[in-house]
């Protein structure tokens, strides 16, 4: 007997995914920009700006994975204890292997030689499970 | 108020603006601000209304030597004595803001200069600051006394504005001498002024661009500059009083050395009423705190106090003016703190004025090698009046657990605030002032949230 497919729970709306994709391509940017000037000066502080940029970038991502189970290691960078460039790499970096968990979990192909697909709620799916046509 | 050290005008007043902000200096209450008007200043500024009031002084000056010259001397010598004080802009190095008028002898040399000195009475001053080099015991405080008190008309009305500007409040006060220029007379008149509250005397703000430590034209300048490139025989080098002499004989040679100064005008700038030390010697006073061993061995822990003292009115300027440092026993103990003003000039900075009612701000200074329950409870003895509840301890080394946990419990006993920082918040503070991204005083913001988020809700 077929077993029953499992529909992931919480799936992300269109509109949502519409975001995170919009939010990954900024925070990879950032990431390399960041990347650079922390080679410079790994111990330098970012100042207020660059802070309250990457801080716009983290918060909605930050919300979009709140019921993921990372989001209790997701935090934002912190103006007021003056991060320097190697800390927003760390806090950068974090975010995106979230995001990374987060595309793993609700994106993928359903069928043998299907194409990759985001499941949603407006159109759920499941990972392809060569198991399951056994 | 009697509490506050070197209380300023604004601070008496609660009045949260830094120097930094205003177009005045700041009057202190009591004492003189140690910089001086320079006429110059008003001479070679692009300003119109400057360069009216440099020929209204240059005029109402000459105008002395026109009655002297013109059997008047009674007059002219009364009116230049009362020019020769002008204390309610308190300018000068008086510790009381109460200054002396010239004597008559003085005087009557002054006004000689209109009789004995050709090229002086057929055309007057154009710099009347050259009686510096004409007359003995006339320096740069007579000459920006005198300056003040012809235009003093003018600096009730500046004042006045500027208390209107900033919300300073104001009364009523009959003040002296006020010169008319049209009947060259003096008069007293009862205008708005803002008042020291320590006497009831009126206060006069004077622009800050028209400040010098030094006026452009001065005796030392003259003598260095000028005289000491042609005298080169040590022997032949004349004392000052036979140089003003051979001055008044030669008054040409005064008037060559005046040209020269008004043409190198462009380098003459006021002087300001702070001046942050450079980077390149941050960085290096930085190198020489970090080399200082702890204790008190070779006088360690005065360098360590001088050197942070410089840092400091550095590092956090304009955000926070410095006072003054202030030296006291505790215990048997010599202390010495650093003071500033709490002119709430940042977020933090008000919420600890209105958290901790701290209206100056005190460092105090321990180059030990690790701080002790004793120095929590030395500054939290100090910590009152003025200072409110919120104190910083400058030392060398992290503290220990238990020390750190002490202050958190002064916190939470008596509501009191004793941030610690040590040498690497002060290698932080020097690398944001080099950086010049973020502001050093943000360290001190960064320690003050770090403790209030250690403090238990």
């Amino acid at each position: 007997m077929a077993k029953k497919k499992v529909i992931p729970q919480n799936l992300p709306a269109n509109a949502e995914v519409i975001k995170f994709e919009m939010l990954e391509k900024l925070i990879n940017s950032s990431f390399i920009e960041m990347k650079e000037f922390s080679k410079k000066k790994p111990d330098d502080p970012l100042n207020k700006f660059k802070v309250t940029s990457i801080n716009r970038i983290l918060e909605p991502i930050k919300k979009l994975l709140e019921n993921e189970p990372t989001s209790s290691f997701l935090d934002l960078l912190d103006e007021d204890t003056i991060p320097s460039y190697s800390d927003s790499i760390l806090i950068i970096s974090q975010f995106q292997s979230a995001m990374r968990q987060f595309k793993n979990t609700f994106h993928g192909r359903t069928s043998k030689y299907g194409d990759d697909r985001w499941f949603t709620q407006e159109n759920p799916g499941t990972h392809y499970n060569p198991e399951d046509e056994l | 108020m009697d509490n506050l050290i070197r209380p300023r005008l604004n601070d008496y007043h609660n009045l949260p603006f830094t120097q930094e902000e205003v177009d005045f200096g700041i009057p202190l209450l009591n004492e003189d601000i140690p910089l001086y008007v320079d006429p110059f200043l008003l001479w070679k500024s692009p300003s119109m209304q400057d360069n009216s009031l440099h020929t209204a002084i240059t005029n109402s000056f000459n105008h002395l030597g026109y009655l002297f010259l013109n059997k008047k001397e009674k007059e002219s010598i009364e009116s230049l004595i009362l020019t020769s004080e002008c204390q309610e802009v308190g300018l000068g190095d008086s510790k009381n803001r109460i200054g002396k008028k010239i004597g008559e002898k003085t005087a009557i040399e002054i006004l000689n200069l209109f009789k004995n000195v050709p090229q002086i009475n057929k055309a007057g001053f154009t710099h009347f600051e050259e009686i510096q080099l004409l007359v003995d015991n006339i320096s740069k405080d007579r000459t920006s006394d005198i300056a003040c008190s012809f235009i003093k008309s003018f600096l009730i009305d500046y004042t006045e504005e500027q208390c209107e500007t900033h919300n300073i409040p104001m009364d009523k006060i009959s003040i002296q001498n006020i010169y008319n220029y049209k009947l060259n007379k003096f008069k007293s008149e009862r205008v708005f002024l803002p008042t020291n509250p320590l006497n009831n005397s009126p206060i006069l703000f004077v622009p800050k661009r028209w400040l010098r430590f030094l006026p452009w034209i001065n005796y030392e300048d003259y003598f260095k500059e000028y005289v000491s490139k042609y005298v080169t025989d040590p022997a032949r080098i004349p004392n000052r009083v036979a140089l003003l002499n051979f001055n008044r004989q030669n008054y040409d040679l005064l008037q060559n050395y005046t040209k020269l100064k008004e043409r190198k005008a462009t380098d003459c700038k006021n002087d300001p009423l702070f001046k942050p030390i450079p980077i390149i010697s941050a960085d290096r006073k930085l190198k020489e705190v970090l080399a200082l061993p702890s204790g008190n061995i070779n006088k360690s822990d005065k360098k360590y106090e001088d050197l942070i003292c410089q840092l400091m009115a550095s590092l956090l300027y304009p955000q926070l003016d410095f006072a003054d440092t202030q030296s006291r026993t505790d215990s048997g103990v010599l202390i010495r703190d650093l003071i500033f003003y709490n002119n709430r000039s940042y977020d933090f900075l008000k919420d600890i004025y209105d958290q901790f009612n701290s209206k100056q701000i005190v460092f105090e200074l321990k180059n030990v090698k690790e701080i002790e329950r004793e120095h929590i409870n030395q500054i939290n003895r100090y910590l009152a009046n003025q200072f409110g509840n919120f104190g910083i301890i400058f030392t060398r080394n992290k503290p220990p657990k238990n020390i750190y946990k002490n202050t958190l419990d002064l916190w939470s006993g008596q509501r009191k605030c004793v941030l610690i920082l040590t040498d690497e918040e002060l290698k932080l503070m020097v690398r944001l002032f080099k950086g010049n991204q973020r502001l050093p005083i943000d360290v001190i913001k960064m320690k003050y949230v770090e403790f209030t988020r250690d403090c238990p809700s």
